[in-house]
């Protein structure tokens, strides 16, 4: 779990749009069902195959293939879900699930955020409304990509908000205090 | 025959058993407060549990010996 500061409260939690996930989720079903139609072509080709002991021996091959199958799914899930974009009242997280063993957390203030640029390019995202944003910052990390995040335009518009609150909170308490209000 | 069957099956199933547990400890670790990601760690084990106990079953159920008559023969 994301450890929250004092008082930071989640605003939006952002994964890729869901069909970048769709054609391994496809690959996936395709490969786990494949059994379904290879075993049977298997017992028209070869009678012999339909007896005892061939079919225990190959409906457990086709139990391993369909498990390896359902695990890669999951591998490929889980580097889709755990890429992820949260946007906090004080600052932008970017996770980035590279691999199983290959992960990279990157966080940005608020304040420090600089220029935001959204890319919306292509016939499909257009229609479905995603694409990449880019996120200029004034800290060590220069910019940040999140590629194919849906609805660029109102995140856009969400952190440019959460901008300002975070620059004017800041102004007000670095402002030195009157001696006389005292 | 039976042993070098039952040698494959344990090790094969270690491995895809130790994969699903790794996946799943990630889903459990780095998700994000509110998301899905335990509900899809719990769903993954349950499924290798499913998986796991069907291929035992099958296991159990191929006569070994009669594999082994038949290759012996051949």
């Amino acid at each position: 779990m994301i450890s929250l500061h004092e008082g930071e409260k989640i605003l939006s939690v952002n994964r890729k749009v869901w069909f970048a996930f769709a054609p391994i989720y496809g690959s996936a079903i395709g490969l786990m069902t494949m059994p379904l139609i290879v075993l049977p072509s298997i017992g028209v080709l070869l009678p012999i195959s339909i007896n005892q002991p061939f079919l225990g021996v190959m409906l457990l091959v086709a139990i391993f293939w369909m498990w390896a199958a359902w695990i890669w799914l999951f591998l490929s899930l889980l580097n889709y879900y755990l890429d992820i974009f949260i946007l906090t009242n004080e600052r932008i997280i970017h996770i980035e699930q590279r691999s199983l063993f290959n992960r990279v957390v990157s966080e940005i203030r608020l304040s420090r955020v600089q220029d935001i640029t959204i890319t919306i390019r292509g016939f499909l995202p257009t229609t479905l409304n995603y694409g990449n944003i880019r996120i200029q910052s004034a800290a060590e990390i220069p910019e940040f990509v999140f590629t194919e995040v849906r609805y660029p335009e109102k995140l856009k518009e969400l952190i440019m908000q959460e901008h300002r609150h975070a620059v004017a909170q800041e102004h007000l308490l670095s402002r030195p205090v009157n001696p006389a209000t005292k | 025959m039976t042993i070098g069957a039952f040698f494959i099956f344990i090790l094969f199933s270690a491995i895809l058993s130790l994969a699903a547990i790794i996946i799943a400890l990630h889903f459990w670790r780095y998700g994000v407060q509110g998301d899905k990601s335990k509900l899809l760690s719990m769903i993954l084990m349950l499924s290798c549990i499913v998986f796991f106990g069907t291929a035992l079953v099958i296991f159990i159920t191929v006569p070994w010996n009669l594999l082994e008559q038949i290759v012996g023969g051949i």
